[in-house]
């Protein structure tokens, strides 16, 4: 019993897997019966959300592998939504193109910027984040601008082979492409090593500065495409109501096994982690309970792991109980 | 009182005992030393442990006193009010020149950031052009002074 709680606990690969098991489990529990989780309608619901969110995150989980990280998804995600309806009324798909290319130039200026001048790209994507919203509410007018071409909005929401749409289709290749591109080529070990130590990556010969910025480039361009695809589904695009994708791509890449210290993760593990957030968001729907319960589980969850995820918890859980046990200790809050 | 609106007040207030605490106190100084060096700090005997916890509390209670003061504005209270501010204050306390790595900054610096960036919000809103500019403003200044401070630190 306790060599597998220790397994579930411990940090590693398998541990996203074990958590959606986990989640699933609970819903079905919560269920009690009813039949209301466990069917294709929940499961149509989470890969709706899974499509808009396993293509940013995966953007982010890479930029986080690395030990950097890209709050302009945040921007970018409502502007190529607002570029791809603006300018898509005939051939949606070159519109989606331009979109992504916008995505694209976006993140590889603000990697080519981050590299260059060494800068930490907390701050530079804090600018690009800002910049990218401001384009859209200037593009836009700071309206919401309506898609009238209602045959690509039919076919984005269109099932495919029972369960999956166009858009949840293009995520899990998205999903592949990574997953291929982390474990067959490379990238995945060069992108763990400049994470794990980034001089040490650069001395034994890895490129550091074009993995960098490519991977900003790739985010960028994940987002794009995940923000423009979105407006086409919904038939329309808002400049800022569309944006709040940051955080529960955060908390996917996170729950994912993503280490923010940087150098532990992989695509796979970043699918997971979307997927137990989607499970759990279609889940507490369908299972009937009121909307704010479902920010509540994700953020229970992923404090959970948060906590477990921490280096030798163990010895920093010793480490706090000294100072706070002492008897004569003065708070230290509001001197 | 005065004609002074009384967040104002309240702002003063809190740059004035930020800085106190940042430099004069104790655990000011400590929390300014985790910042710069975690594990200096640890071998130093800092509790970096408690400063840690003491600045998210710090965090806390600042944005509960600005949510208080929203809603005293207002006359109501919804989870729409804060939306918008959260990104502003990051670019404020970047625009002061707060290290985002730690180790460095004070409450006056990110009250200077805050003045250039509600300055040119509000000079771009006088000047006709609407809300949705101000944003593109922001990022850009955010932008540029982080670039400036690049060139400063290299020299």
């Amino acid at each position: 019993m306790k060599a597998t709680l220790s397994y579930i606990l411990k940090p590693g690969p398998h541990r996203p897997f074990l958590t959606l098991l986990l989640c699933v489990v609970l819903l079905t529990i919560l269920d009690g019966g009813q039949g209301r989780f466990l069917n294709l309608n929940t499961l149509r619901s989470a890969l709706q959300t899974f499509a808009t969110l396993a293509p940013i995150a995966l953007g982010l989980g890479a930029a986080m592998l690395i030990r950097e990280f890209d709050l302009s998804i945040a921007g970018l995600f409502g502007l190529a939504g607002c570029v791809a309806v603006l300018t898509g009324m005939d051939a949606p798909i070159l519109s989606v193109l331009a979109a992504v290319l916008v995505g694209t130039v976006v993140g590889l200026i603000q990697g080519v910027v981050i590299v260059r001048l060494r800068l930490g790209s907390v701050g530079v994507t804090l600018g690009g984040l800002l910049i990218c919203a401001g384009l859209a509410l200037v593009i836009s007018g700071n309206r919401i601008i309506g898609y009238d071409n209602m045959d690509v909005a039919i076919l984005m929401g269109e099932r495919m082979f029972g369960v999956f749409t166009l858009r949840s289709l293009i995520a899990l290749g998205c999903v592949v492409l990574f997953a291929g591109a982390f474990h067959f080529l490379r990238y995945g070990r060069d992108a763990i090593a400049i994470g794990s130590n980034r001089q040490a990556a650069a001395a034994t010969g890895v490129h550091v500065a074009a993995i960098t910025i490519g991977i900003f480039a790739l985010s960028g361009m994940m987002t794009a495409l995940s923000g423009s695809l979105l407006s086409y589904s919904l038939a329309s695009a808002s400049p800022t109501g569309l944006s709040d994708v940051l955080v529960p791509a955060t908390a996917a890449a996170i729950l994912g096994g993503v280490s923010l210290g940087g150098g532990a993760g992989g695509p796979l593990g970043v699918a997971a982690g979307v997927m137990v957030l989607s499970v759990l968001r279609a889940g507490v729907n369908a299972i009937g309970a009121p909307p704010f319960v479902n920010d509540l589980t994700i953020g229970g969850v992923l404090l959970v792991v948060a906590i477990i995820d921490g280096p030798e918890l163990a010895r920093r859980l010793a480490e706090l109980r000294k100072p706070f046990a002492r008897p004569s200790s003065e708070p230290s809050i509001g001197s | 009182m005065f004609g002074i609106p009384s967040e104002f007040l309240v702002l003063v207030v809190a740059v004035v005992a930020g800085d106190v605490f940042l430099r004069f106190t104790r655990h000011g100084r400590n929390l300014v030393m985790t910042g710069a060096s975690h594990r200096a700090a640890d071998a130093a005997g800092v509790p970096a442990m408690r400063s840690i916890v003491a600045a998210y509390a710090l965090a806390g209670a600042l944005a509960g006193i600005a949510g208080i003061m929203l809603a005293v504005r207002y006359g109501s209270a919804s989870m729409e009010y804060g939306v918008g501010y959260d990104y502003n204050a990051i670019a404020a306390v970047l625009v002061g020149g707060t290290a985002i790595g730690g180790g460095h900054g004070s409450a006056t610096r990110t009250l200077i950031g805050l003045v250039v960036i509600s300055a040119a919000q509000t000079i771009l809103l006088l000047r006709g052009f609407g809300i949705e500019w101000q944003q593109l403003i922001t990022g850009l200044i955010v932008l540029a002074v982080i670039m400036l401070q690049t060139k400063v630190g290299r020299k």
